[in-house]
């Protein structure tokens, strides 16, 4: 007997007259009213196919992932500097004082049925959130996807980037282990060198004099509640846009600015994006129970008076810390007063790479004289220069990464640590040029023939 | 961390003494040469049996696979000391007594007084350090666990048991890991130094640069770390030496540059699957 | 906007459910799906036998990861190569860079809001008086924590204040006989950690005090702050050859016997000496606080 007549003669058996989704369907249309016709529509909304157009994804995902191991996590953790005597099952802290926010991290991790699980699972999904952000940029920048009409999603896009990545420093800075809170000393610090205003900035933003008894409880509704309603707000209205405006797609037959194809939302897309959440999911599950990350056990709790070589910030903040590592003594006095070596590369440093970064779309707009709306990506090869400035850009980035680990790389590979730090300041005006002239080269070949002889 | 050949009371062949009769400062030549030659000849065999006894005694001591049924069972012992004396206090005094002091105080080697604990000697006669010679070859695994409760217990400072690992957790924090890293890893110093891995070493090892300096390494001893600080730092390095990992593979121990590294990983292969997965199906039509 | 079927790639879903038949060969076959969910099925079976066998996370995480990656893989197949490869082509929304549209917009708003935008005055009055509350209510901002005044001038040190150890150990002239480096803190505030300081006893022909602090290193003592004038790690590297504190955060290298004076790294200022004294009865104590600000430097630091 077929599927088919074996149904029907369950259905007859059993009395129902509709399959379970058009029952659904109907109950939902006779509740709503008015958005079935919509609705409708949208089940055969198109989805443009490239494995490019994953990446975004893969953030999504992860902010998803993210946001229900922290609520987990928040039913455990307690935002609190009070001071206790640590009494756990880790008898290397046994009878240590600590903070209650490190004691409970602590107890989760080590005395809590799969806390540990779920605490690895949301720290490895947060370094890969704000990774698949940079990478889903790079790509939007590197296939014009920010020009007309989507410049302003390309100005949300970043802001998500940048809350998504102090989101990540408020985060692992709950636990007050003495890493993390080496990296909030710094902070403090950074902001202690903002002229005139910084150490009322500072002193108002922490509660007072560093270190201050109440950081920890101030910086956790902000990492559990207002950050990630920035970031889920915005990112409403990032999809909303990307719904309204429908995705980009590559050049290819029958596409062009006014058409689009791809395929329907219903059923392969939603199929295909609901496989991949769960295999988000299982790789940085996988991750989380195979691959130890932040043994705060280890480190100890936060005292002012302690503190490690081979301290870094999480990834995604190492190209800061690079710069300040980079930065040369150059202490600024004017009459009786100071301007830090730091200011430069920890405050103006990052203002003068995200600016023109949020103006992106319209400088390249007027430098191309390109206003009309696209909806057709161009390949990395068809603007070669679009592509020489983004590789030189990543090529500066990464010599600040690699600054930022530098004596983590000067110890691991045996290497001389001054030298090293000579070498990387060199390269830090020499590289990103010659990268970019590079890249320039090979793709204004690739684009000649691509123009003359076609994809 | 070769393993040292000769015993520490061990006595060399003086060579020079056994030529000067051929320089020509003293001939062999005439009655007065003969006397010479006499001399020279007793001297040398009294040296060879000296040689003998020194070199002999240490392999007596040294393990045997099978040891013969007179000897003592903690095995080879040698048959001049009486019986009943603490097998410990003896491979002590025949072993360790010479870089370490009869009595644990000190000499070449650094003094014993931290040495509370047997899990604290043990790795360190078994494996030895940077200056210390590793004494798994020539003494049984019984003798050393017999040599290190007898240094818990009569050499060690009494104070030295009072040591608790988080205490020593908490004054490594605050001395220790500014070079030597939280996680005892070690790390890059100014000036193009580096401070060691002390996850190499058995921890004792780090006792005894503690105690004594090294380099740029400065001694923790005196008014510093008292004896109880200095051993719950021991104890507390061993613990270093294979934290426990209940997270999984420890990735290293170097912290955030390994992860993010890693977590690149975990990108790509995400990346992989999106590929896999806009790849178009092989049963469509081109 | 209407959909149209290309139909190259061929044909959309059958009207009763089911993987089209694909041109010219057989469907794709359903078992890599079906593994799929047999891993799920394994993988969830396993993590709550793991859950309650309190086994470790290795092995929680694994079974959890088995399920999820299982489904995943089906729906993941089942959309990719179960689904039918069906493309179908629509209409990008229509662009507006017709200005008549855009200007038809404009006009309409216009109108509409015209009851505000006619009154001039009131409505560029309206402006500045939102403006003016919106901008007031950052005066909250001010009450969010204490505002410095002196206080980062201020330490816990005070004329006559022994030294001591962290466990609160009184320090006497004795201790670094044979040298190395003693971590202490004002008596009575060892939690005060804006007073810590990095304790040294160095003999006379190698230590030269800096002009004007002759007397701030009786018998060879002498105090810095512990505070890294970079960006404020404590600076816990001492190279007892070179006889250099150094920080382990950035590196920042202080010379001890002038000073203090950075010699290498990111730090522009020497880190502060406290000026010590023995007191009668043979502790170490401070003169006075320090002379200038510890920790990094900050705009009227000076």
């Amino acid at each position: 007997m077929s599927d088919r007549r074996l149904k029907q003669s369950l259905r007859t058996a059993f009395g129902v007259r509709r399959s379970p989704l058009r029952h659904g369907a109907g109950w939902l249309d006779e509740n709503l009213g008015g958005g079935s016709g919509l609705l409708r529509q949208e089940l055969r909304h198109i989805f443009p196919d490239s494995w490019a157009f994953f990446l975004g994804e893969i953030a999504l995902y992860c902010f998803i992932l993210l946001v229900v191991t922290g609520v987990y996590l928040a039913l455990f953790f307690h935002a609190s500097q009070a001071m206790v005597v640590y009494h756990g099952s880790y008898q290397p802290l046994a009878g240590v004082p600590m903070s209650d926010a490190y004691s409970s991290v602590l107890d989760l991790s080590l005395d809590v049925r799969a806390g540990l699980l779920v605490r690895q699972v949301h720290h490895w999904a947060a370094l890969v959130f704000v990774g698949a952000l940079m990478i889903h940029l790079l790509r939007m920048f590197l296939t014009g996807a920010y020009r007309r009409p989507r410049r302003i999603n390309w100005v949300i896009g970043l802001s998500l980037l940048l809350l998504a990545g102090f989101n990540g420093l408020m985060g692992y800075s709950l636990p007050d282990d003495l890493l993390s809170g080496t990296g909030l000393r710094i902070a403090y610090s950074i902001t202690e060198s903002i002229p005139f205003l910084g150490p009322t900035m500072a002193s108002l933003m922490f509660g007072g004099q560093f270190p201050t008894s109440g950081l920890i409880a101030r910086i956790y509704p902000v990492h559990i509640f207002l950050l990630p309603a920035a970031i889920a707000g915005l990112l409403g209205l990032h999809l909303g846009m990307l719904w309204l405006q429908r995705h980009t797609e590559f050049p290819g037959p029958g596409r062009d600015d006014r058409t689009i194809v791809g395929t329907p939302m219903v059923p392969a897309y939603a199929l295909r994006t609901t496989g991949y959440l769960l295999l988000v999911a299982g790789v940085l599950t996988a991750f989380g129970g195979l691959l130890q990350i932040n043994p705060v056990w280890l480190y100890g709790p936060y005292n002012a008076w302690d503190a490690s070589t081979s301290a870094q910030p999480d990834w995604y903040m190492g190209w800061l810390e690079g710069a300040v590592r980079m930065m040369p003594a150059w202490d600024i006095h004017i009459g009786g007063f100071l301007l830090p070596a730091v200011f430069w590369p920890a405050v103006v440093l990052p203002g003068l790479i995200f600016t023109p970064l949020f103006l992106w779309p319209w400088l390249d707009g007027m430098a191309l004289r390109d206003g009309v709306f696209h909806n057709v990506l161009a390949l990395p090869s068809e603007r070669p220069g679009r592509t020489a400035i983004g590789a030189g850009f990543v090529t500066f980035l990464t010599v600040l990464l690699v600054a930022g680990g530098d004596d983590v790389f000067a110890s691991a590979f045996g290497l001389s640590l001054p030298v090293l730090l000579r070498t990387l300041q060199v390269l830090f005006f020499v590289a990103p040029p010659m990268v970019a002239l590079f890249t320039y080269l090979i793709f204004r070949r690739r684009a000649r023939r691509w123009l003359t002889t076609g994809p | 961390m070769a393993p040292g050949r000769e015993g520490p009371g061990g006595l060399r062949m003086n060579r020079s003494a056994a030529r000067s009769g051929s320089r020509g400062v003293g001939s062999f030549s005439g009655d007065l040469g003969r006397r010479r030659l006499r001399l020279a000849a007793l001297s040398c065999v009294i040296l060879a049996i000296l040689f003998a006894a020194a070199t002999v005694a240490p392999a007596g001591a040294s393990s045997s696979p099978s040891p013969s049924p007179s000897v003592q069972p903690s095995g080879g012992v040698s048959p001049a000391v009486e019986a009943g004396a603490d097998p410990g206090a003896v491979v002590f005094a025949q072993n360790c007594s010479g870089c370490h002091g009869s009595r644990g105080e000190g000499g070449f080697g650094p003094p014993l007084a931290p040495a509370g604990f047997a899990s604290l000697v043990i790795p360190m006669v078994e494996e030895g350090g940077i200056q210390m010679p590793s004494f798994s070859d020539q003494l049984s695994d019984a003798e050393i666990q017999a040599v290190a409760a007898y240094v818990a217990a009569h050499i060690a400072d009494p104070a030295s048991h009072e040591a608790v690992v988080s205490g020593g957790g908490e004054t490594y924090r605050l001395y220790c890991a500014g070079c030597h890293s939280t996680t005892g890893r070690g790390g890059a110093l100014t000036r193009g130094r580096n401070a060691p891995d002390i996850s190499q070493y058995p921890a004792a090892e780090a006792l005894a640069a503690m105690i004594l300096g090294r380099g740029n390494m400065p001694a923790f001893a005196g008014n510093t770390l008292d004896v109880r600080q200095q051993t719950a730092v021991g104890l507390y390095v061993s613990v270093l030496v294979d934290p426990p990992s209940p997270g999984g593979r420890g990735l290293g121990y170097l912290g955030p540059v390994t992860e993010g590294a890693v977590s690149a990983i975990a990108l790509l292969i995400l990346i992989f699957l999106a590929v896999w997965l806009a790849w178009k199906s092989r049963t469509a039509a081109p | 906007m209407n959909d149209r079927e290309i139909g190259a790639h061929g044909a959309s879903l059958a009207p009763g459910g089911g993987s089209p038949p694909a041109p010219g060969g057989a469907r794709p076959p359903g078992w890599p799906a079906a593994i799929g969910l047999v891993v799920t099925v394994a993988g969830a079976v396993g993590f709550v036998v793991a859950f309650v066998a309190n086994a470790s996370t290795g092995w929680l995480g694994g079974s959890l990861a088995a399920a999820l990656l299982g489904l995943g893989v089906a729906l993941a197949y089942w959309g990719r190569d179960l689904a039918g490869d069906e493309v179908i082509s629509g209409a990008y929304p229509t662009p507006h860079d017709d200005v008549p549209g855009a200007a038809a917009l404009g006009a309409d708003l216009e109108q509409s809001a015209g009851v505000i935008t006619r009154r001039r005055f009131l409505s560029r009055f309206l402006v500045v008086g939102v403006g003016v509350f919106a901008l007031s209510q950052a005066v909250i901002l001010g009450a969010l924590g204490p505002w410095p005044g002196r206080s980062l001038f201020v330490t816990a040190w005070r004329p006559g204040r022994r030294l001591v150890t962290i466990d609160g150990v009184p320090l006497t002239r004795d201790v670094l006989a044979g040298g190395g480096i003693l971590v202490a803190f004002p008596e009575g505030h060892t939690d005060a950690a804006n007073s810590q300081i990095a304790l040294f006893h160095f003999s006379g022909s190698e230590f030269k005090p800096q002009p004007g602090r002759e007397t701030w290193s009786p018998e060879g003592f002498v105090a810095y702050s512990r505070i890294c004038t970079h960006v404020g790690c404590a600076v816990a590297q001492y190279m007892d050859e070179a006889k250099v504190l150094a920080c382990p955060c950035h590196q920042s290298t202080f010379d001890l016997l002038d000073g203090a004076k950075p010699v290498a790294g990111p730090a522009g200022r020497p880190l502060p000496q406290l000026p010590l004294a023995i007191d009668p009865q043979g502790y170490l104590v401070a003169q006075s606080d320090f002379t200038e600000p510890v920790g990094p430097g900050f705009w009227n630091a000076g």
